[in-house]
């Protein structure tokens, strides 16, 4: 099933580039960058999150790491641009090899643990004894990589990765494993899957989506400070955007997070209204809507589909 | 060092406040709340507001706050908790919308308040400093320390010492057969969330003398320390909670003084290491899982 929809994915990709090389000049590729690097993360929340059950609190702290790898692999080491960014997904990937560990917790202890993890990450680096390393509070500052054309493309190549990621755990073996695993760990143990294995797979792949995000983060906003990226926004706003779409649907979540962060910029006049309104529709989404929208939204097609096929027989005949 | 080790025993009490709500909403309630350092903030903004303008003594607007916010945990039941009760094996959803509710009021109070930080001057509980074993420390602070052993006091006399203390510590231990032989679990965990609320004001009413100021953010911070606290102390066991507050309190004031531009990282590498070396505190029996 995954093999019919990446194609699709890819010419998608194909338009996306084009329009921006049409239209440059004329549409904001900061704001477009910055709706890619939200799918990306949305999706990274949906692989963990909606395939494993255990909820990644501390999302932003992958985030925060990519980006400042990514700066210090610019500043520090002088590398370019893509150089820097496999940094990003290194020091993500090593991040997340030490925090596997964590999956020995359950529930609210892994989540309220790797929140932790990310604002013990986010006192580190703005500490200003390693002003040295990571311009301790003051802000990092790399404009001698920017490129907005380049890494608007690199954007779209981690959103792409995330939502293939995504679609590859909705339709395989591995991701019926691991939905298996959380429905019924124990169960699913028995049966022979090795639970902690294939968790740690999927909890490494979300991780290396979010150091990419936050590597093309860091590239396409080329100054930014310890609290913007270790802001815990990055983890909620992803973690909307992915419960509103439907967790464990791909392309619900894409579709969410184009839809309500476009709605999000539009509304944005004023944030504290905005962080009001998003404040109360996750409680509601929580409540009314655990599940997300995706499945309505697939009810509701089929049924279309269902009246439009009938109408048509009758016709026919 | 004398300084730490009393600045350390001020803190872990004002620490076993902070905590003992949250502890007992998640032991006995299954409620993760999230939004319990902003329960803390608003109380804090609450008690500030009375001395600034009634020149109300903090201790008295404690009690107050007390009484006023356990009259909102059936507002909390019915609106967050109730709705998710049919699919509550899976805590997350509970700890999400609680997210969502912490983020609600933060972003009210910042509307309202705005981002600068709030305090009361030390000498609306007491002027000058005391001394005690050769530490100097502002006379507040005993205040505060006496009002945090009473509220602990009673809330162990509360638990340990009333029926109702055994029902409510019956439902901790199993809900499911508590509500087989007869308790009203669904009234016990309202009783207890509203308790939550209202040690949570009790905390608020002392943070702006412990903490020198509370912003509309730091809600948050308060919440992560007081589940270190409670992690560290075993869910649901008071005495551990208090145990583990005074440790944390001892601990952190000794970093203050030696590390003191790590502090701010300390509280959460703590929590991070309790997590992954002992999960269950210091007098947990129960096994992880897997």
């Amino acid at each position: 099933m995954y093999k019919t929809y990446l194609p699709v994915f890819f010419i998608l990709f194909a338009l996306a580039g084009g329009f921006v090389i049409a239209w440059q000049g004329q549409i904001n590729i900061s704001l477009l960058s910055s709706l890619l690097i939200f799918i990306a993360l949305a999706q990274g929340i949906n692989i963990v999150y909606g395939f494993t059950g255990y909820l990644p609190f501390g999302y932003s702290g992958f985030f925060g790491a990519g980006a400042y790898s990514f700066a210090i692999g610019v500043m520090h080491l002088h590398l370019g641009a893509i150089p820097s960014l496999a940094i990003a997904a290194c020091a993500a990937l090593v991040l997340a090899a030490l925090l596997t560990p964590l999956f020995r917790l359950t529930g609210a202890y892994f989540a309220i643990g790797s929140l932790a993890v990310a604002l013990a990450l986010l006192g580190i680096i703005e500490n200003p004894a390693l002003t040295d390393l990571t311009k301790g509070p003051y802000g990092v500052s790399i404009p001698q990589v920017f490129a907005p054309v380049f890494s608007y493309f690199t954007a779209l190549i981690v959103m792409l990765f995330a939502t293939s990621i995504a679609l590859y755990l909705q339709y395989s073996h591995f991701g019926r494993c691991l939905r298996a695993m959380a429905d019924d760990t124990d169960s699913a143990m028995m049966i022979g899957i090795r639970a902690p294995r294939l968790r740690a797979y999927a909890w490494l792949l979300s991780a290396l989506v979010g150091g990419l995000a936050g590597g093309v983060f860091a590239w396409s906003s080329y100054t930014f400070f310890p609290e913007t990226v270790f802001d815990i926004n990055y983890t909620m706003f992803p973690l909307l955007f992915a419960l509103a779409g439907g967790m464990r649907s791909a392309l619900g979540v894409a579709v969410s997070t184009i839809v309500l962060y476009s709605l999000y910029n539009a509304l944005g006049v004023n944030t504290q209204y905005a962080s009001i309104v998003f404040a109360i529709a996750i409680i509601l989404i929580m409540i009314f809507l655990p599940q997300g929208s995706a499945p309505i939204v697939k009810r509701w097609t089929s049924k279309a589909v269902g009246v439009i096929y009938q109408t048509m027989t009758r016709s026919m005949k | 060092m004398t300084y730490s080790l009393v600045t350390g025993v001020l803190f872990g009490l004002y620490f076993a406040v902070l905590a003992m709500g949250l502890t007992l909403a998640f032991g006995i309630a299954h409620v993760v709340n999230l939004a319990h350092g902003d329960f803390v903030v608003i109380g804090a903004l609450c008690t500030g507001l009375l001395f600034r303008h009634f020149a109300l003594n903090p201790i008295v607007s404690a009690f107050i706050l007390l009484i006023v916010f356990i009259a909102w945990g059936p507002l909390i039941y019915y609106l967050f908790v109730k709705p998710i009760d049919a699919n509550s094996e899976d805590d997350t959803i509970s700890l999400i919308i609680f997210f969502g509710v912490s983020e609600l009021i933060e972003s009210l109070l910042l509307l309202l308040i705005g981002p600068s930080p709030q305090s009361i001057p030390l000498t609306a509980l007491g002027i000058g400093s005391v001394t005690i074993l050769d530490a100097h420390i502002p006379g507040a602070w005993l205040y505060t320390g006496g009002l945090s052993l009473v509220v602990i006091a009673v809330s162990f006399v509360v638990l340990y010492r009333t029926s109702w203390g055994r029902i409510a510590r019956a439902v901790m231990c199993n809900s499911e057969e508590a509500t087989s032989i007869g308790i009203d679990s669904k009234r016990i965990t309202i009783i207890v969330l509203g308790l939550a609320l209202g040690l949570a004001a009790v905390a608020g009413a002392v943070t702006p003398f412990m903490l020198g100021s509370v912003t509309v953010s730091s809600g948050l911070n308060l919440t992560l320390s007081a589940f270190l606290v409670s992690v560290l102390g075993t869910i649901g066991n008071p005495l551990g909670t208090v145990l583990a507050s005074l440790i944390f309190g001892i601990a952190l004031a000794l970093v203050q003084n030696y590390f003191s531009s790590w502090a701010n990282v300390f509280p959460y590498a703590i929590l991070i290491l309790i997590l992954l070396i002992r999960p269950n505190g210091l007098l947990g029996r129960r096994a992880r899982h897997v």
